[in-house]
């Protein structure tokens, strides 16, 4: 896959016309699309063509539960093609999307639907309407994302690694904790691959990561609470918290544009997006949802802090503080 | 259940001891993975070739089983050293990492890590902005000195930008700062203290290394949490620091309850000495504008006769500064190596 030209302006009136469609009129699908069933599926592949040499291979994991179900929705209404051509404008000369959509493997008729690398905005768009926007979700505070991570790391084929050595982009979206483990039943059932036991969801990542780089985009602060902490356990300052889940574009577009040093620092992403029209508000809510990962990097655009070059303190120091009473 | 002492079945290095019986271990020699109860192991995935350690001749410690890389140290505190540090893998995350320098100050340790995670769980009013601008918990656990002696440690996230403790302000500006710039620390620490009483808590601690300025974004964040009391409990405040007894109401030191009206004593006497001033009087370098130091002399002393609550507190401040500088506008403040 991945064959087929992008065009900015046709993706944009593509979107545009359905602006005032109500969601159901956009995604349509009341099941999982035949053609988006993960079961027997061998291989997704990102391949190199003669008109994109240099393919990038993006995944988009988009939690289609509940409430997150605004964020396929806005991709498709609005912001994709600004995703497309944030990546373009960055530099990026050729990449290729794949949207899966996640949901609760105990609980959901389709917790696992996924798409197929593309780089023209026709197909993208396709792939991301045919989502079936199920709207569940699990009883208790947990989605079934392991099990995206798992098809990612073992059934998808990157040229950009293959060839270059060169590293995918993972993106998921979510609001709830995944699971601790990925099931061996559930693995069997929806993907069809025979697994000996459960698998660790460490584990997953530790596979995941060896081909894409995986970052988790939490919506806002608030449903950060509920499971940031355990995100940031498996993927550190790859947890992304943004304050409102229309930003999900920039900040994606943004940590690959840092990753690839499109931009230097995130002064230069800044003056980047300050050329887009960009609300001043919403720049500074995009800046500082990627400041973390980007302090990570060297790239926070903020002068290192003055360091010591020590170890451990040894002995048994002396207290500066004095007990009261 | 009993825990039982596992070894690693891929190399047969020790393991460390579960911290739950369904927990999952990593052998830190080969990198393989073993549940717990020993009944399930999966060996390391393969591992692209291209990913050489980072920073390999920096020190490493290990705090509740995971792995991190010392940066160096940012600071040292009155019973623990602080360093910056990130986690040694290739998915990684910047830290502060506390360790105790003083071992008997480690119950101080634990009690302020156990008042953050309780603070980052509040549900007062303004708890999603505020709660990013205290320390925010990540793990705690003994780590082992070069000399093998346990030492208490606590690992919080990196808040990028915030590296200037008044502390370092001030010998930076060792005739005091901008009285406007102050003006804007003492909004940012009123506000933040507002959220602090608000959840029930007295920080007790408001003290010139605890108060840390992000320079561009005029922030300010609060650290040294090991002193904060809940304060309908009518605690003591456990230990002062000596270096800084003048910051303190001596009511506090007799052994009196910290509450939201000491917090705005020591927040006003951290203000005055940043203006080269002298917190115990109040009394400002002449370059301070009346209407500001005035305010200040008030607020420093013991029993302030007004403003117990920290949000009329700051909007005494707007009013001050609107009498002495007119209306608020954006003031720049640099540190060096600061754009």
């Amino acid at each position: 896959m991945g064959y087929g030209g992008y065009s900015y302006e046709a993706h944009e009136t593509m979107t545009r016309v359905r602006a005032v469609l109500p969601r159901q009129e956009v995604f349509k699908q009341r099941r999982c699309h035949p053609l988006m069933e993960p079961h027997g599926v061998k291989w997704r592949e990102s391949r190199d063509s003669d008109a994109h040499p240099k393919s990038l291979g993006i995944v988009f994991s988009l939690d289609v539960t509940g409430s997150m179900g605004d964020i396929p929705d806005l991709l498709a209404r609005q912001r994709l093609p600004a995703f497309m051509k944030a990546l373009l404008d960055a530099g990026i000369a050729d990449p290729q999307v794949l949207f899966m959509a996640v949901g609760d493997a105990n609980d959901d008729r389709a917790p696992l639907q996924v798409g197929q690398f593309e780089s023209s905005e026709r197909q993208m768009d396709q792939w991301l309407t045919w989502s079936f926007l199920e709207g569940g979700g699990g009883p208790a505070g947990m989605e079934s994302y392991e099990l995206a991570m798992f098809f990612a790391a073992r059934h998808t084929d990157l040229d950009c690694w293959r060839k270059r050595q060169h590293r995918g982009y993972f993106f998921m979206t979510g609001d709830e904790r995944p699971y601790g483990y990925v099931s061996r039943r559930q693995v069997k059932q929806l993907i069809g691959d025979s697994l000996e036991q459960d698998l660790p969801v460490k584990h997953v990542v530790d596979e995941l990561q060896r081909t894409y780089e995986p970052f988790f985009l939490i919506p806002d602060i608030a449903r950060a609470r509920n499971c940031e902490r355990d995100w940031r356990e498996l993927l550190g300052d790859r947890v992304i918290c943004m304050e409102d889940p229309t930003d999900t574009v920039e900040v994606a577009a943004g940590l690959v544009g840092l990753c690839e040093g499109a931009f230097s620092d995130l002064d230069a992403l800044a003056r980047h997006l300050k050329t887009q029209d960009m609300t001043r508000q919403r720049l500074g809510a995009v800046i500082r949802a990627l400041t973390p990962f980007a302090a990570t990097l060297g790239r926070d655009g903020i002068p290192r802090p003055r360091l010591e070059d020590d170890y451990l303190p040894t002995n048994d120091g002396e207290s500066g503080h004095r007990r009261i009473g | 259940m009993e825990l039982q002492l596992l070894k690693c079945p891929g190399c047969g290095a020790k393991l460390p001891i579960p911290s739950a019986p369904n927990g999952i271990l990593v052998c830190e020699y080969c990198g393989a993975m073993v549940s717990a109860s020993g009944a399930a192991v999966w060996p390391m995935p393969a591992r692209p070739a291209d990913d050489p350690p980072f920073a390999p001749d920096r020190p490493r410690v290990t705090v509740a089983g995971t792995r991190y890389v010392l940066l160096g140290r940012l600071g040292r505190g009155d019973s623990s050293d602080v360093f910056l540090a990130r986690r040694d893998a290739r998915i990684t995350e910047l830290v502060v990492l506390k360790v105790v320098r003083a071992l008997s100050d480690a119950d101080l340790l634990t009690r302020e890590y156990e008042i953050l995670e309780a603070l980052q769980r509040s549900e007062a009013q303004g708890a999603e902005h505020f709660s990013r601008l205290l320390p925010r918990p990540v793990a705690r656990g003994p780590v082992k000195d070069p000399e093998g002696t346990p030492r208490a440690a606590a690992v919080y996230r990196w808040h990028s930008g915030f590296q200037h403790a008044f502390t370092e302000i001030r010998e930076e500006y060792s005739s005091g700062v901008d009285p406007r710039a102050a003006v804007w620390m003492w909004k940012r620490l009123l506000e933040l203290l507002g959220f602090v009483h608000r959840a029930g808590y007295a920080h007790g601690a408001v003290l010139p290394p605890h108060l840390l300025v992000h320079p561009r974004d005029h922030g300010l964040m609060l650290v040294g949490w090991a002193s904060a009391v809940r304060y309908t409990t009518r605690q003591k405040l456990p230990a002062f620091s000596a270096a800084h007894r003048d910051f303190y109401p001596q009511a506090l030191l007799r052994g009196e309850t910290p509450d939201p009206t000491t917090d705005l004593v020591m927040s006003a006497r951290c203000i005055a000495w940043l203006l080269g001033g002298d917190p115990v009087s109040g009394a400002m370098p002449g370059g301070v504008p009346p209407a500001l130091a005035d305010l200040l002399r008030r607020q420093c002393d013991e029993k302030p006769a007004e403003a117990a609550d920290a949000w009329r507190l700051k909007e005494l401040v707007d009013q001050a500064a609107r009498e002495s500088f007119g209306p608020p506008k954006f003031i720049h403040f640099t540190m060096p190596g600061w754009r």
